[in-house]
């Protein structure tokens, strides 16, 4: 018989967990896992004529998504090195954020697209008739940013607006049919269907926070991969006005109601005033989530 | 007589026990009317289950209470219990919960594939009462609980998820979780960022100090380069190191392991800030916190400890209706703290 040590951590005792006056008799606990007390642990309990064996520290994944990390057409998300050494150099978006919470299904992360950026309009016929476009989050200035997001309900009432205007929502049609290279040369069904959209102001700003992480990974893809300019992603600093990038959230205001909710990507300022009208020629460009 | 009471004293002094076997639709009176779910037949009055030979795939964990018997390895057909190995009476979980609490007695059974997180026993936990006996435990596992972000952090390395703060823990609670490492095997100390929820009370220059060098020893000239910056606990030791509480009052008001965030930790918050603020609330409202800001009511610059060029310093310019710009201002300019902690 022996006495368990006590320890007060989470995550401890794969196979059992044995409190004060517990006790384990002629078991045999093998093949668990912990991050401590790997088959047994606990309190003073009694541990009798039982065999433990090939007990282990739970097992990590080698590999966790990172921001930077590179979206392939088969699924995979490999770092940068691991891309270089790749057989097959079929990058389809780059990872620029991941959820907080670890253990969610969805979304686990957005990626943006390696190539496809646009300068387009937003909108501009009909604004009077679509303030605040029916089904939009009211991201208005009295309400708290960031808010809404979804990408894909919005372009999609964007993509609304565009069979019923035409070529004045530009920005919303250009992210809805936009289709990576791998998804449309030798497709594989793990990722051929996947629908990309125009961000909403939170993955907007999101991805100006990880601009230093993505950019090498667009230049490492952008080594195999044509039609890529890193130059239009971050603009020079005598070209602040060429820097705004299109959210997918309406403005919402009253006094703004033509505005469009923009990221400026050269200081990183979120507006919606007289810079970001609908009917202005900003960057649209295609994330998409997973 | 006597012997009529003494047969009803046997009656009344006999184990009830009730039957499982794999696919019984029965009332678990015998065998031959056996029920087909365990979790149903622990619920039940009974002194013991006994189980027959067979795999049970559990829909939730079982629980055992103190004064009864789950045992497994019978032969339903002959209704004797054998100690074959290879005649396994098998509970096996898929999802994410633990095979059996244990406060009577288990034994004669297989427990694999149970999974916990944030607590202790994968497969069993066994309480003082509680004993296992010649049972097969393998295949479980025990993970400690991933804070998310929005999690609020006690200082003494436990995390509170919003709905789990109350008044009783509320003024334990010295920060709330903006970054997570996606990488789970991070060591100590790179796993997260925390911000802190009773951050200084101050609102001034940079730094009042006639000094004109490079205060942290680095420089960040382009704002991509300041974004990538991340090394606010390096800059804040080195500014103490340089100068005294009057030379850097926004370095020095941050105390107790408390440092000044790098502009890239800075905009990581602000970027969170929707789910720091909303735990906040909770914070605030169970009587814990302290001087901490809304932004999403007020415009506000707040200091990274990222230095620009030289006498610059990077600041994010948070407003209410946005998350601001990003500029590199003088030092002398004004702006506030949001003091930050790694784990």
């Amino acid at each position: 018989m022996f006495v368990l040590s006590r320890s007060a951590a989470q995550g401890v005792g794969g196979g059992v967990w044995l409190e004060d006056g517990a006790t384990c008799i002629g078991s045999l606990i093998y093949k668990n896992q912990a991050t401590d007390g790997f088959g047994v642990a606990g309190g003073n309990g009694v541990l009798l004529n039982s065999t433990l064996s090939q007990n282990s520290r739970l097992a990590v994944e080698v590999h966790y998504p990172q921001p930077g990390d590179i979206f392939c057409s088969n699924g995979d998300i490999v770092d940068r090195e691991t891309y270089k050494t790749r057989a097959t150099k079929d990058a389809i978006g780059i990872v620029f954020w991941l959820n907080g919470d670890p253990e969610v299904k969805y979304p686990k992360g957005a990626v943006i697209s390696l190539d496809g950026q646009k300068k387009c309009s937003w909108g501009t016929i009909g604004v009077s008739d679509c303030w605040l476009m029916q089904g939009m989050v009211d991201l208005g200035i009295a309400h708290p940013y960031r808010k809404d997001t979804a990408c894909y309900r919005n372009t999609s009432i964007l993509e609304e607006f565009w069979d019923m205007y035409g070529d004045d929502f530009e920005a919303g049609h250009h992210c809805w049919n936009y289709k990576a290279y791998f998804q449309t040369h030798n497709p594989n069904d793990k990722t051929k269907n996947i629908r990309w959209v125009l961000p909403t102001l939170k993955y907007l700003s999101n991805l100006m926070a990880v601009l230093p992480k993505v950019i090498p990974s667009l230049e490492v893809v952008g080594q195999t991969t044509s039609g890529l300019s890193v130059d239009d992603f971050v603009c020079a600093e005598d070209q602040e006005r060429e820097a705004f990038y299109w959210s997918s959230c309406d403005g919402g205001s009253a006094d703004t109601w033509e505005c469009v909710w923009v990221v400026n990507f050269y200081n990183g300022e979120c507006l919606n005033d007289f810079r970001s009208n609908r009917d202005m020629q900003h960057w649209a460009r295609p994330i998409f989530l997973y | 007589m006597f012997v009529i009471i003494m047969m009803g004293l046997g009656l009344l002094g006999q184990a009830q026990t009730l039957y499982v076997v794999p696919g019984g639709n029965g009332d678990g009176s015998s065998w031959t009317n056996a029920m087909g779910r365990i979790g149903d037949a622990l619920a039940k009055a009974g002194d013991e289950v006994r189980v027959a030979v067979g795999t049970y795939l559990l829909d939730a964990e079982l629980f055992i209470p103190a004064g009864k018997t789950l045992s497994g390895g019978w032969i339903a057909d002959a209704g004797v219990k054998v100690e074959n190995p290879s005649a396994q009476t098998i509970l096996q979980v898929t999802g994410q919960f633990r095979v059996a609490t244990v406060a009577g007695i288990i034994e004669g059974v297989t427990v694999q594939g149970g999974v916990v997180h944030a607590a202790n026993g994968g497969g069993l936990y066994v309480r003082a009462t509680g004993v296992v006996r010649n049972c097969i435990v393998r295949n479980n596992v025990a993970a400690e609980y991933s804070p998310k972000v929005g999690d609020a952090w006690c200082g003494d390395g436990k995390f509170l998820r919003k709905e789990e703060i109350n008044t009783a823990n509320g003024k334990q609670v010295e920060g709330i979780v903006f970054w997570i490492n996606p990488d789970p095997a991070a060591p100590s100390g790179q796993r997260g960022w925390v911000v802190n929820v009773d951050p200084p009370d101050y609102y001034g220059g940079w730094t009042y100090s006639e000094y004109s060098g490079n205060v942290t020893e680095k420089r960040y000239k382009t704002l991509l380069e300041a974004l990538a910056d991340t090394a606010g606990y390096e800059h804040t030791q080195r500014a103490k190191e340089k100068g005294t509480e009057d030379d850097y009052p926004a370095v020095f008001s941050c105390t107790d392991g408390w440092y000044l965030p790098a502009l890239g930790q800075l905009r990581t918050l602000i970027a969170e800030w929707e789910r720091v603020e909303a735990t906040y609330q909770v914070v605030r409202n169970a009587g814990g916190g302290g001087y901490f800001p809304f932004l999403l009511d007020k415009a506000s610059p707040y200091w990274s400890s990222s230095e620009a060029e030289e006498g610059k310093i990077w600041l994010n310019v948070v407003e209410p209706a946005g998350l601001g710009g990003v500029q590199a201002v003088d030092w002398f300019e004004e702006g506030g703290i949001l003091s930050v902690k790694s784990f």
